[in-house]
């Protein structure tokens, strides 16, 4: 089983203040600079590139496991592409950037990227999850697996108002179960039941990384 | 799958009707009229058509060796080459889209599709981004190299190789390969079922001819089976294994449909008649004792969840299924069956076939559990969830209303649905539709049991959308007995006296079911040996 995304945790544990002060002031600047060079607008953070064409401002509401075996909402603004296939690409990406809550995790181990979005005429979107080197998506028990799984499908869902559904690809092609438990071979809905139900947490202010 | 086909071609259609504009061989087409709905699919960021006109060239094709003449288009992003005349000579075959929209090229089982004017195709279940747009012609499509070798060179093992100095085309056929096959054959409910299993994907084309169906392995070679292909089968009456062909004979009559599953790969073909059987066919006797199917998780290089301490999951699943497989053969009146007895990888659907085959009365697949960090402890129970894919809910519900209700505590005994709804067989995914409520019941015996005996963290009686309950057609849960992620419970799951006191809840819960599905049993507890 691969750990958890948990790096940022462990970190902030054994970092000094004195450290914490450093890396904030060093944060600081480089949000300070990079947000100025996209025109004082957050982009979302992941592992593709910033969206080329156009975008809007926008509130999205991630989904991120936490230890105690829920998915817990947490709020952004940012800018969105206009494109349907766009915003579900910015969603995933966001969550495999991992969250700015403590204690939450982000779905998957860092090193997977989102190969391609889409979604069609019926509202299923197509998510292709890639990583080098990994033909399969990280062994875990099956809590762990349903929480990315539902990471992935319940923000989907949430953010982008045309998808029902929800296929994930790992590498390019369509898997029997993710990760040897829950069936992906058919488009799955929005399942509430693995989210915490509480107020969405604002995350507005950047901070440390997960992983 | 159709609806992906349909929609891909109307974006790929809508994507490149400006690139057919700057075409020479073509009319210029029509404005597209205004507000015609939104594009399902926004052009990805794509490299730009060619912006002069293009003029095709001569060229020389070599397909194995033979040369014929052609033609190419020289664009600035490279070659494009025409399609209708290449795809016959390479083993292709090329037709136009649903509607005439744009074009679908098979390449044995691949299929690939594509649009003028854009540089996206799917070749099989990949989207392919191409170094360049697919170009319109009066005749067909003009495609980049790269969609050549994607399609014909993947599908059907050819190199393709563009010699620029001298304008020519150059397709070898790859080495072939001697693909070695497994075949397993099983009969149960009207149908058969024969799976073919390779190590890798071969590629293959599959064509029926009255009784016969052939497998064709494009540019491989077929090796002879370990096990003699002899078949002693109700409705499959020869399998044989022939150069780059397998050959399937199947009695009158029969339907044979096919699909293919992968890690590890293998081609299935369900064998059935359309017709049920007469009434007064005979049918084997059931068997005196109820049998039960523990499945131990995981298995193989499919280690499951790792403890903090190393322990993986497949271990302990194995030695806690084997130690209740024992207690429930000496305690209970009971024939006891493993899915796996030996440290091996097993793929999820056989597990739920091997409780099938045996007509298992309960199917237990045995997990460990992890989670985010170390904290979380206790037993769940899951039994599965059809709702969370609306195209299986739907046709559960199809299958429900097709179905009378049974009658509490009767549906470990429910008839098959071939005898009931007039159907030929148990679709496979929807096999388990029938026990929902059977597995739920037994799901929160099991809970119970290990919550009252073991004092351990009630976590519940869970519905999920678990593969390997899908195609039980018995009562079926998945139980994870603790976490393997939690250091203590890693440390007490590796003892001997826990790993007994968590076998004797499972025992204790299985007696519980079978007394209460027998409203006659004085005592609940009476079975207990």
């Amino acid at each position: 089983m691969s750990a958890p995304s948990l790096g940022g945790e462990r970190r902030r544990a054994g970092a000094s203040a004195v450290g914490l002060a450093a890396a904030g002031v060093v944060l600081g600047v480089a949000a300070f600079a990079w947000m100025g060079c996209r025109g004082g607008k957050e982009a979302l953070p992941g592992a593709t590139p910033p969206p080329a064409g156009p975008t809007e401002k926008a509130t999205v509401s991630l989904l991120f496991p936490g230890p105690d075996g829920f998915l817990h909402a947490e709020s952004r603004e940012v800018e969105l592409p206009l494109t349907a296939d766009g915003r579900v690409a910015a969603v995933v990406a966001a969550l495999l950037a991992g969250p700015r809550t403590p204690g939450l995790v982000a779905p998957l181990p860092a090193g997977v990227t989102v190969a391609d979005a889409f979604l069609d005429a019926q509202g299923v979107a197509y998510v292709d999850l890639a990583a080098k080197d990994q033909p399969s998506p990280p062994a875990s028990g099956s809590d762990l697996e349903l929480l990315r799984v539902y990471s992935f499908v319940d923000s989907v869902l949430a953010n982008e108002p045309r998808a029902r559904s929800v296929v994930l690809l790992w590498n390019g092609a369509q898997r029997i179960t993710f990760a040897g438990h829950i069936d992906t071979s058919a488009p799955l809905l929005e399942d509430r039941k693995w989210v915490r139900q509480e107020k969405a947490v604002a995350a507005a202010a950047p901070a440390p990384r997960s992983n | 799958m159709r609806r992906r086909l349909a929609l891909l071609l109307a974006l790929l259609v809508t994507c490149g009707l400006l690139a057919a504009q700057r075409l020479v061989p073509q009319a210029p087409p029509a404005e597209p009229p205004p507000g015609e709905g939104e594009p399902t699919r926004e052009p990805a960021p794509t490299p730009a058509p060619p912006t002069g006109p293009l003029v095709s060239t001569p060229a020389t094709i070599s397909v194995a060796g033979r040369d014929v003449a052609g033609s190419v288009l020289i664009a600035p992003s490279g070659p494009l080459f025409s399609l209708p005349p290449l795809a016959p000579l390479l083993g292709g075959e090329l037709r136009q889209g649903p509607g005439g929209a744009g074009w679908v090229l098979r390449t044995g089982d691949v299929e690939t599709v594509l649009g003028t004017g854009s540089a996206i195709a799917t070749v099989g279940r990949s989207i392919v981004q191409l170094p360049q747009p697919v170009v319109g012609g009066d005749a067909g499509p003009w495609v980049p190299l790269e969609l050549l070798r994607r399609s014909f060179g993947e599908a059907l093992h050819w190199e393709i190789a563009w010699d620029a100095a001298n304008r020519r085309l150059v397709a070898t056929a790859q080495e072939r390969r001697v693909v070695s096959v497994e075949w397993s054959l099983v009969h149960m409910q009207g149908l058969t079922t024969l799976v073919l299993q390779c190590p890798e994907a071969p590629r293959i084309n599959i064509a029926e001819r009255g009784q016969r169906v052939e497998v064709t392995m494009l540019g491989d070679q077929v090796a002879q089976p370990a096990r003699p292909p002899e078949v002693v089968d109700p409705l499959v009456q020869a399998l044989r294994f022939a150069d780059d062909k397998i050959l399937l004979d199947v009695a009158p009559g029969a339907v044979v449909e096919h699909y293919q599953q992968q890690d590890p790969y293998r081609l299935v073909f369900d064998v059935y008649q359309r017709v049920a059987a007469a009434p007064g066919t005979p049918t084997p006797a059931a068997p005196q004792r109820p049998t039960i199917v523990i499945d131990p998780g995981h298995g193989g290089v499919e280690t499951g969840a790792i403890g903090p301490a190393g322990t993986q999951e497949k271990e302990l699943t194995l030695l806690l299924a084997q130690g209740l497989a024992r207690e429930l053969a000496q305690r209970l009146p009971v024939d006891v069956e493993l899915t796996r007895d030996e440290d091996a990888e097993l793929p999820l659907d056989t597990r739920a076939a091997i409780a099938n085959q045996h007509r298992a009365k309960l199917f237990i697949s045995i997990h460990l559990n992890s989670s985010v960090g170390t904290g979380a402890t206790g037993a769940e129970t899951y039994f599965l969830s059809l709702e969370a894919s609306d195209a299986r809910a739907a046709a559960a519900a199809r299958a429900e209303n097709a179905m009378p209700p049974a009658a509490p505590g009767a549906a470990a005994e429910a008839q098959p649905a071939s005898s009931v709804a007039g159907l030929d067989l148990i679709l496979w995914d929807l096999a388990q539709s029938q026990h929902l409520s059977e597995s739920q019941r037994f799901a929160s015996l099991v809970q119970e049991e290990l919550n009252t005996a073991l004092g351990l963290r009630n976590r519940g009686v869970k519905q999920a959308p678990f593969r390997v309950l899908m195609g039980a057609a018995m009562p079926a849960v998945l139980v994870e007995l603790g976490f393997l992620s939690n250091p203590d419970e890693e440390k007490r799951l590796l003892t001997v006296e826990y790993r007994k006191q968590l076998v004797d809840a499972l025992v204790r819960a299985v007696s519980r079911y079978q007394a209460q599905g027998r409203p006659e049993a004085p005592d609940a507890q009476a079975a207990i040996r």
